[in-house]
């Protein structure tokens, strides 16, 4: 059985990938638009709501997810 | 006090009655469009013919996964359980769509009936898994495609209910005997189509959540069987299998595309979206993540694909059908909640009677206030004509391409879900006489015009697209055939055909007619030597 701290971890790790994914769009120039595209704004957007998720789920502790 | 009392149980008894009244109107809507599409003989949506035809293909032993560089370039970019499921009605209707629509539709019908047993036994009651049920039915989405000979809401069907068994898979007695039949409905619902591979997370991480050995046995089970089926299918079609239904459906994305269809999706379907929501946020944070609340928010996943070409709104049934349920579920929790509220002190139960009295109005409410959002109906006849002066909707038609559709629709635009007109039988029966007149085989950007003049089927255009596109097709042969004017006739729609291809029917064959037929110009091109011929 999973708890809500050990989902909300995974919540997290998942947020800062994506977030390291979005960031890495530019580094490998990759994309429709020489800056910050548009998805990557959305992209931000959910992956910072997911780090947020997260983080609140870390605070439950052992109740079961 | 009491007289509140009173006036709260009339009004919700009213809301009640307004509520099912509404619902079962949304049912009768839907099955006046489902038999007026079982009488069209010919495509109502571009790609059903081929669905069908593949339906054919297996009813006489052959695989639709094959090369399309050869004459008849033709190949299916979908798994094969759907078009297994007409075969044996072919038999009794023959190769007439009827037989894809019915399994559709009848699919429709179970996945409402699903939600409506599975909110019953968690919720109790009557009314809100009855309306759950129906919801899903009244849905623009599910009203437009339920009847159609594709395979989306079959995959729907199956996803629905391997969310249900494995849902129980911890009930003590047949835990073991619901999560297999879990995993079966999974793997029907990933070889009907490709995208249940969203509801295959859901089911799998809900598992993953309360019994981490048995999900990883569950989906590795999952996994051997489907990856087992896979490599037999290719090893079969000498690879085809492989490039028709993975390769073929990489295609151009359009965030904009998803952006709309999210705020589309939403707007029509508020009070279940918003409800389902909430219920998820309760048990992310409150309670415990239930398989239901999994599914919705995994199947927003399979809405965020809806950007691909040629993807829609269809991506969103998924989303529906969880949203529908889950909303049954968080009014359940609602009601759960009233009643419990006062199991002690008098003072309690006070609140806890009054509570349930707000909730019996509130409840039916929520339904009314949803039913608008999702209006569509046809608007003559003397039925709909005079409700459609009623709801004030008579003059906000669809405007297709060479016509005026007389159905109205909360989402505005769309091809689907108006009814047919004696001109559109009369269009069809124009096209079929160049069919059965064509000097040579008929190329055809849909499948029924060839399939009922007995003819052999020609391309399927989107797979030559989608191949084209990813470097897979080699036209040559295609091009070669089109400058010997091999084919008698061509019949157009919505040209979706490689640009080569289309460059060379302009050079090789002139347009002779354009016949309006369902809302959209067929244009019927006859070869030159023809033309040469006839001058």
């Amino acid at each position: 059985m999973i708890s809500k701290r050990q989902l909300g971890i995974f919540v997290i790790a998942l947020g800062v990938l994506a977030l390291m994914g979005i960031l890495a769009v530019d580094l490998l120039g990759a994309g429709q638009w020489g800056g910050f595209g548009p998805l990557q704004r959305l992209g931000l957007l959910l992956s910072g709501l997911t780090v947020v998720v997260g983080l609140l789920l870390y605070r439950l502790g052992d109740r079961p997810a | 006090m009491r007289q509140m009392s009173r006036f709260l149980r009339v009004l919700g008894a009213v809301l009640i009655v307004l509520v099912v009244l509404a619902y079962v109107g949304y049912l009768a809507i839907y099955f006046t469009y489902a038999v007026d599409l079982f009488r069209w003989p010919f495509d109502y949506d571009q790609g059903e013919g081929f669905e069908l035809y593949d339906a054919i293909l297996y009813s006489q032993g052959e695989w639709p996964y094959r090369a399309n560089a050869v004459y008849p370039f033709y190949a299916s970019n979908y798994p094969p359980l759907f078009h297994l499921l007409i075969v044996p009605l072919l038999p009794l209707f023959g190769p007439r769509l009827i037989a894809g629509r019915l399994v559709s539709f009848v699919a429709t019908l179970v996945t409402g009936g699903a939600i409506a047993f599975v909110v019953r036994r968690k919720v109790g009651g009557r009314f809100i898994p009855l309306i759950s049920g129906l919801a899903f039915l009244a849905s623009n989405y599910v009203y437009q495609i339920g009847p159609l000979c594709r395979m989306h809401m079959t995959m729907v069907m199956f996803e629905t209910l391997a969310i249900a068994f494995v849902a129980e898979f911890e009930h003590p007695k047949h835990g073991n005997r619901n999560l297999l039949l879990g995993l079966l409905m999974l793997l029907c619902a990933g070889y009907t189509k490709q995208m249940a591979v969203f509801t295959v997370v859901a089911a799998l991480s809900y598992v993953f959540l309360r019994d981490v050995k048995r999900s990883i046995a569950a989906g590795a089970l999952l996994a051997l069987a489907a990856g087992a089926i896979f490599g037999l299918l290719n090893v079969a079609t000498e690879g085809q299998w492989w490039v028709n239904t993975i390769q073929a459906n990489v295609n151009e994305y359009d965030y904009r595309q998803t952006i709309f269809l999210f705020g589309q999706w939403f707007r029509l379907h508020t009070v279940f979206v918003l409800l389902a929501a909430a219920y998820l946020v309760y048990e992310t944070f409150w309670g415990r993540l239930s398989a239901y609340s999994l599914w919705f928010l995994f199947a927003l996943g399979a809405g965020a694909l809806s950007g691909k070409w040629g993807a829609g709104f269809g991506y969103f049934t998924t989303a529906v059908a969880a949203a529908c349920l889950t909303s049954g579920l968080a009014l359940g929790r609602l009601q759960h909640w009233a009643k419990t509220m006062g199991e002690r002190e008098a003072e309690k139960r006070r609140c806890s009677s009054y509570a349930s009295l707000c909730l019996a109005c509130l409840i039916p409410g929520l339904y009314l206030i949803q039913a608008p959002r999702m209006l569509h109906m046809p608007t003559s006849g003397p039925v709909f004509g005079t409700l459609a002066r009623y709801f004030g909707v008579d003059n906000q038609l669809v405007v297709g391409d060479c016509t005026t559709f007389q159905y109205h629709d909360a989402m505005g635009y769309t091809q689907l879900g108006h009814l047919l007109t004696p001109e559109d039988y009369a269009a069809g029966e124009t096209i079929m006489d160049y069919v059965r007149t064509a000097d040579g085989p008929v190329f055809s950007e849909e499948a029924m015009f060839s399939l009922l003049a007995g003819e052999p089927v020609i391309t399927n255009p989107t797979q030559l697209y989608n191949l084209y596109n990813n470097d897979l097709l080699d036209t040559d042969e295609i091009i070669e055939r089109i400058e010997a004017q091999h084919f008698g006739l061509v019949i157009f729609r919505a040209q979706f055909y490689p640009p080569p291809v289309l460059e060379a029917i302009g050079q090789n064959y002139k347009p002779v007619e354009h016949i309006c037929m369902n809302g959209f110009y067929y244009h019927i091109l006859w070869p030159h030597r023809l033309l040469d011929l006839t001058e």
